[in-house]
């Protein structure tokens, strides 16, 4: 008799023979396969397919279900049966409540929805929705509506290359945002420029520019500010200013310019201003949720008999580990929920103890007076030795 | 008392007070006058209408919005989302009954009742992303990938069609 391990070798051979004879079905290979071993099989595919008769999709959707509807029962498409059935007016009447940034993000979600919003006839839904927003400058003359929220609010990533990095600073100036790398290509220093392309040392107030530091651009030395050029713009302007024949012309177009830039400045100094403002309101608020959400925490902590422990633990500044936590700093993404959890289920672990149990000044006691007394147990032991 | 019948043919009986929260009802009884008929109401549902007159119950008593108050109160009544606490309790329902529900609204001509309504949804708008808005209402991203970044690029007035 052959051994074993030879017999299933000369098996497998017969079956790879066979197999490359009549190349079957898959359908036919799992028949075999259910043949031999039908009960695991059977098992298997029950375990996949739902068990009261729905469709895998129905079960995958109620899993992709958004956290605000898992308790809601219904259908889902609200937005596309508004388009479709209800009045364009009702649309336009949800709309009026967003903000810019909402309004180009729902551009971004489908085709038919960014057909209407970049509707040029939807402009004062636009314009609503833009008032809004708290003290916002108004729109420059050189911007459309969707091409201002997008490069105010939306996207703070590096509008050239679009890579994931965060550029948080707008260069209002060249209407746009950028990262590093892409800052030490696009942008030249206005004297490397003028010297290349031998300009008129009148266009030096005329052509659109910005001071960056060294840092910014990665040049050295970092601590300095450049004046810098968008290279692709200056050559427009140059050639626009070449092509006017008369001295008065050029001059009246210089002026013209320069206009045009103390313009832009202006607008990038409200912007500033704007956007400090709004910083300072954001940081405010934030130190509210911050500060109540401590004073639950506490509250919830003295009912569980933990509140001195707490308190102890927490530091009254802003840097306290306990103010950047997750469930405190508003940054992170936390909700009552999730709090109440958190703080039940490390709360029921020493109910307990803590409910009825002692203050933290008597359990520091008790643990000092049990390590006292440990300490003297082995000091006994090393005395009898 | 006003009887209303919904387009499945059910029959609700509201005080005058209530059922003239809606402009359209209000302006029916104006012209008919006073009159024992039922107002038929074709393009309300009975689950709607129960929800729509909840509603008006609810408010019975505080001052309509004036006809002409869209120019003065609208820019106020825009810069916020706000809902009471009891409007959001009651808009609690699933996307088929809001949609419905702002149907009836802006049908019953219910100004505040559209207004709660489009504000809910205005709401689960805010904030979210595109991918996120997608799941929320169901949307199918017909983008393709390179259209997808393309337009985080093209911010420009389409060509009105």
């Amino acid at each position: 008799m052959t051994r074993r391990s030879l017999r299933l070798q000369d098996k497998q051979n017969d079956s790879e023979a066979r197999s490359s004879k009549h190349p079957r079905s898959d359908n036919e290979e799992e028949e075999d396969e259910e043949y031999q071993n039908p009960p695991r099989k059977v098992k298997k595919r029950a375990k996949k397919r739902p068990s009261n008769g729905e469709s895998s999709s129905a079960v995958s959707k109620r899993k992709k279900m958004p956290k605000e509807f898992k308790g809601v029962r219904g259908k889902f498409g609200l937005l596309e049966k508004l388009a479709k059935d209800a009045p364009l007016d009702i649309f336009f009447e949800i709309f009026t409540h967003l903000q810019p940034d909402d309004l180009l993000r729902l551009a971004r979600t489908s085709k038919d929805l960014r057909g209407i919003l970049l509707r040029k006839s939807t402009e004062s839904i636009w314009r609503t929705a833009r008032s809004n927003v708290e003290g916002l400058p108004p729109l420059p003359d050189d911007m459309s509506e969707p091409q201002y929220a997008h490069l105010l609010f939306f996207d703070t990533y590096c509008h050239n290359c679009l890579s994931k990095r965060k550029c948080e600073k707008v260069l209002w100036v060249f209407r746009t945002r950028c990262c590093k790398t892409c800052a030490s290509q696009l942008f030249t220093t206005w004297n490397d420029v003028k010297i290349s392309l031998n300009l008129d040392d009148r266009l030096v107030d005329a052509i659109p520019y910005l001071f960056i530091s060294g840092a910014d651009i990665g040049k050295r030395p970092q601590y300095m500010a450049y004046r810098m050029v968008q290279a692709s713009t200056v050559a427009t302007y140059n050639a626009e200013f070449d092509a006017l024949a008369s001295n008065e012309e050029q001059v009246a177009w210089l002026d013209r310019m320069k206009q045009v830039q103390e313009m832009y400045a202006k607008h990038a100094a409200l912007h500033l201003q704007w956007h400090s403002s709004r910083e300072v309101t954001r940081n405010e608020e934030r130190r509210a949720i911050i500060t109540e959400r401590k004073a639950d925490i506490l509250n919830r902590l003295g009912k569980l008999g933990w509140r001195e422990e707490a308190e102890f633990i927490i530091c009254p500044w802003d840097w306290d580990n306990f103010s950047k936590h997750k469930l405190v700093n508003p940054k992170q993404e936390t909700h009552r929920s999730r709090l109440e959890q958190h703080s039940e289920s490390r709360a029921s672990r020493n109910v307990n103890q803590t409910q009825t149990g002692p203050t933290f000044s008597t359990r520091m006691r008790e643990f000092f007076f049990g390590s006292f007394c440990c300490l003297c147990v082995s000091l006994g032991q090393n005395i009898e030795c | 008392m006003v009887t209303l019948v919904t387009s499945d043919n059910e029959k609700f009986t509201a005080d005058k007070e209530v059922a003239e929260r809606s402009v359209l009802i209000k302006n029916m009884l104006e012209d008919v006058g006073e009159s024992d008929q039922p107002i038929p109401l074709p393009n309300v549902s009975s689950s709607v209408l129960k929800k729509v007159l909840e509603y008006c119950e609810h408010h019975r008593g505080e001052p309509l919005p004036a006809a002409d108050a869209d120019t003065t109160q609208d820019d106020t009544r825009k810069r916020t989302t706000d809902i009471s606490e009891w409007d959001q309790k009651f808009i609690t329902v699933d996307q088929e009954m809001l949609f419905e529900i702002i149907l009836a609204a802006n049908y019953l001509d219910i100004k505040s009742l559209l207004d709660v309504g489009c504000k809910t949804v205005a709401n689960m708008i805010k904030g979210k992303t595109p991918e996120e808005i997608r799941k929320l209402f169901n949307i199918v991203n017909d983008f393709t990938p390179e259209e997808e970044a393309q337009i985080k690029k093209e911010n420009e007035w389409a060509e009105d069609r």
